[in-house]
């Protein structure tokens, strides 16, 4: 059933029409908070008062957008503001991201992909914050430029050129990362070879 | 082609927008280009390492949220019928009284007010009255002030209810 179908009944008092739009989007809204907080407990609370502030405001929805950029718009304003509070940097928990990649792959390969995306993720997290939205909005949630603009309420331009830059910067602390892990490798091998 | 020229090809690629002719000719740059090269494949096996690191929402959440969207009402539910409505009386009686003080002082707005109130005892006193004499029974009586109580109580819950219904929604939980 459309967004736009299920909304009107919620406005009309139906409360249940709104659990087909938690199925639908929850997924989205969870993903963006993982990725800005970086913490699961803190993404699956925020999903939670993401949801009951959009049920809470569902007459104030414009129906020019749609839903979706709606509640990721609500989820990115709510995210910033969280960490703006908390004055925090996020920092991805190592041991959970090796216990998740373990569960994908073999001991051997487990360990490289984990170091990889670990490597992705620190590269990402050390973004700030506005350019680390946009790289987690278009490369992982597979958002729209427009759509990107509806959530974080910027133009084209500035959209545009942010996740240029987000996306320089990465390659850039990419090879940082991956010049330093082969510097590890070359000593550890050196201090093999020499027995030390 | 120089890098610069590369680095927004490659922008237009990670845009799906780069046209073929012009796919081929980065792909030419990079063969030959190991800076170019090394930051367009760092970037790529991001991207698609970012997608495996999608995560799912738990399951539980679902529920949980709609049993509290259950309890909360949206924003104007509550609001209007409880605040709103008394609000509007309680400002028509403040400006009636504000009337009546400046007309004639506080002396006249007090003789007006007992007076007012001696009459509506009286049209209730009558109205009561004329209800007994139309049933002519004791259990009108009766029956009338177990009304009265019980809708006391009734009122009394929902306005505790609502109360604490807002309360659940203006603190997100």
């Amino acid at each position: 059933m459309e967004d736009l179908v299920l909304i009107r009944k919620c406005l009309a008092g139906r409360s249940e029409a709104f659990e087909p739009l938690i199925a639908k989007y929850k997924n989205l809204v969870y993903s963006i908070a993982l990725n800005t907080l970086s913490d699961k407990n803190e993404a699956a609370d925020v999903t939670q008062e993401v949801f009951l502030k959009a049920w809470a405001n569902l007459s104030k929805y414009n129906p020019e957008f749609s839903f979706k950029t709606w509640i990721a718009r609500i989820t990115v304003n709510h995210c910033i503001n969280i960490n703006q509070k908390n004055k925090r940097v996020v920092a991805w928990d190592d041991e959970e991201m090796g216990r998740v990649v373990s569960e994908e792959k073999g001991p051997e390969e487990a360990v490289l992909a984990c170091e990889k995306r670990l490597m992705v993720r620190k590269a990402i997290e050390s973004l700030p914050e506005m350019y680390r939205i946009m790289i987690n909005l278009y490369h992982q949630e597979n958002l729209s430029y427009e759509e990107i603009c509806t959530i974080t309420g910027n133009p084209m331009t500035i959209v545009k050129n942010r996740l240029y830059r987000a996306r320089k910067m990465l390659a850039e602390k990419l090879r940082e990362y991956t010049g330093k892990s082969l510097e590890k490798e070359e000593i550890s091998w050196i201090a093999v070879k020499h027995g030390t | 082609m120089d890098c610069s020229q590369a680095w927004n090809l490659i922008m237009e690629y990670f845009d799906k927008e780069l046209p073929s002719d012009q796919e081929q000719k980065l792909m030419e740059h990079l063969k030959h280009c190991p800076a170019c090269k090394g930051e367009f494949d760092a970037l790529s096996s991001a991207f698609v390492e970012m997608e495996h690191m999608k995560e799912p929402a738990p399951p539980y959440l679902e529920l949980k949220i709609m049993k509290r969207i259950k309890k909360a009402p949206r924003k104007g539910e509550i609001i209007l019928p409880l605040v709103i409505a008394p609000l509007i009386i309680l400002l028509a009686l403040a400006a009636l009284g504000l009337h009546v003080i400046s007309q004639g002082g506080l002396s006249d707005f007090l003789a007006q007010t007992i007076r007012f109130l001696t009459i509506s005892y009286r049209t209730f006193s009558a109205a009561i009255a004329l209800l007994e004499q139309m049933f002519n029974s004791f259990y009108m009586r009766l029956s009338l002030t177990v009304l009265v109580i019980l809708s006391a109580i009734f009122a009394g819950i929902y306005i505790v209810r609502n109360i604490r219904k807002a309360k659940t929604s203006f603190n997100g939980g």
